[in-house]
């Protein structure tokens, strides 16, 4: 089978670590691969669309792709010239690239058994000619290749296999990255609650939704001796660095509450108040702001508890600025502290507050992403006003928001918590 | 790039004026001036907004790290003329309690 394989295998630590993993967990970790890259019916991706059309373009072949391994399915991520998102893995050329794990070229299909009778070579497509190069996940498993097909038999120079390997390795590195960011939105979106709460008289709901793949703003709530505590978080900047200050916030956060929960019987006690919520936003600052200061960080943010037998809101106010409660009655007021963010001055303090809530009042904190959205000034107070009143449930409201960041091309996280005192019937 | 414009003036008082958004792009390059000008022997600074019509979260931390810069070089740090928006960030963050602002740049040289 001379045009079967031109390429040595790729290197020996890809083939120790398949040998290793053996044939039947070899495919367990790309069917895992192909589910951690999301790519059942995801959209074609710009990044490899640009490669495949320039192999396309430089080795002057109609058709040029992406192509992933899954179980018994071939996905293809990114094709030009053909209109295909999956086929049975077996009926593809790219099947035997990735079970070979090396660079496969063929000359002219009709003449070689392995691919005379694939559906694509009898099929009015009618290929010919391929040329694949197996791509590796960061552990040197084969899980797709890059490959490109001709109508007519051709031969390819080791030119051009230079050519194809350079953007297979760039497609690789691309592969790999996205695995990375998508593990790690999946991470950072399971941290938050995943679903809206009914509790003792109050619904309530939130959303978080990060610019990028994830972000430094969260929310989260717990019932806490028999009341709801939560809070809404927003690390300074966006990305990855403020997602690792982000994931160590809610950590601190929920211990602090916890130690102080455990340190009185009721939320009730003196001792609780009047600095319950002050003191763990201390405790979280004191904790974090060796961090923060040499990352040269903050983070704003909003903590709450809710007294459902007096129906009063307890807060703390740490620079965040961005709560409201909009009364069934008309009006709304805006829940503000003098208190600074997080991780700012070594002497600071934070206090408790709070504020009453009536039949139908919605106390709503949102980020800095759903202000600017709104407009970014004061106004945009009127503007969460409208869309509250509008939206007078907890989810519908929540629905509203995501919609509204959907179309309005957010520059910055947006994350809102809702909760809502039911009407009396 | 954010435009950045440096006024070492003979009071000793140092005035960075960026101009147009201070976010996580231009950010950076406005700390890395100041830590320039600190090294320099420079403590006490204006940074004059009346140019910076856009000031994110990066921005207010960047703002806050220079004014901490400021003060461990025994300095301070003031801001002149913001705009509006940038006020309104300001205050909604409490953090007009420790960025003290000024209307003119003078104003904020002669508190230095």
């Amino acid at each position: 089978m001379p045009n079967g394989r031109t390429g040595a295998p790729d290197d020996d630590f890809a083939a120790l670590t398949a040998s290793l993993v053996g044939e039947r967990g070899v495919e367990e970790v790309r069917a895992r691969h192909a589910e951690a890259l999301a790519v059942m019916g995801a959209p074609p991706d710009e990044r490899f669309d640009r490669l495949t059309r320039l192999a396309q373009r430089v080795l002057h072949v109609p058709i040029a792709g992406v192509t992933l391994i899954a179980d018994d399915l071939a996905w293809f991520r990114s094709f030009q010239g053909l209109d295909l998102l999956q086929m049975a893995r077996c009926d593809t050329f790219c099947d035997v690239t990735v079970t070979r794990n090396a660079v496969n070229t063929v000359v002219d299909a009709t003449a070689e058994a392995a691919y005379r009778n694939l559906p694509a070579v009898v099929g009015e497509t009618a290929l010919r000619a391929y040329a694949g190069i197996p791509l590796h996940d960061r552990s040197g498993i084969a899980i797709g290749a890059f490959c490109v097909y001709d109508t007519e038999p051709r031969e390819f120079s080791e030119d051009e296999l230079g050519t194809l390997r350079e953007l297979a390795s760039w497609a690789e590195t691309e592969l790999v990255r996205s695995e990375d960011v998508e593990r790690a939105r999946t991470v950072q979106q399971a941290l938050l609650p995943q679903r809206s709460l009914e509790v003792d008289g109050l619904d309530v709901a939130g959303v978080c939704l990060p610019v990028g793949a994830v972000g430094g703003d969260f929310f989260d709530w717990d019932l806490v001796r028999g009341q709801l505590v939560f809070a809404l978080v927003d690390v300074m900047g966006k990305g990855t660095a403020a997602a690792l200050h982000a994931a160590t916030f809610r950590a601190l956060l929920r211990a602090r509450t916890v130690d102080r929960a455990r340190a009185i019987d009721s939320w009730d006690e003196p001792a609780a108040l009047p600095r319950g919520l002050g003191d763990i936003v201390r405790g979280v600052d004191r904790l974090m702001r060796a961090d923060l200061d040499r990352t040269g960080s903050m983070v704003t943010g909003f903590l709450a508890r809710y007294d459902a037998a007096r129906h009063r809101l307890h807060y703390a106010d740490a620079g965040h600025g961005l709560s409201v409660v909009v009364r069934a009655a008309g009006g709304r007021e805006h829940l503000v502290s003098r208190d600074l963010p997080v991780g700012v001055d070594p002497e600071a303090d934070w206090s408790d507050h709070a504020v009453d809530l009536g039949p139908g009042d919605i106390a709503l904190t949102f980020s800095d992403g759903l202000f600017e959205l709104l407009g970014g000034d004061r106004a945009a107070f009127d503007a969460v006003e409208s869309l509250v009143r509008t939206h007078p449930d907890a989810d519908s409201l929540v629905a509203a928001i995501t919609a509204l960041a959907a179309q309005g091309d957010p520059i910055d996280d947006v994350t809102a918590v809702v909760v809502r005192r039911p009407a009396e019937r | 790039m954010i435009d950045l414009e440096i006024d070492r003036r003979d009071d000793g008082v140092t005035v960075v004026r960026p101009a147009g958004r201070l976010t996580m792009v231009a950010a950076p390059q406005l700390t890395a001036v100041i830590t320039d000008l600190v090294a320099e022997g420079r403590a006490t600074f204006v940074v004059d907004l009346s140019q910076t019509v856009f000031v994110d979260s990066t921005g207010l931390g960047a703002l806050i790290g220079c004014l901490k810069r400021a003060r461990q070089a025994g300095g301070d740090l003031r801001l002149a003329a913001p705009t509006d928006q940038v006020t309104t960030i300001l205050e909604l963050t409490n953090l007009h309690r420790v960025l003290r602002t000024h209307d003119t740049v003078d104003e904020a040289g002669a508190e230095l």
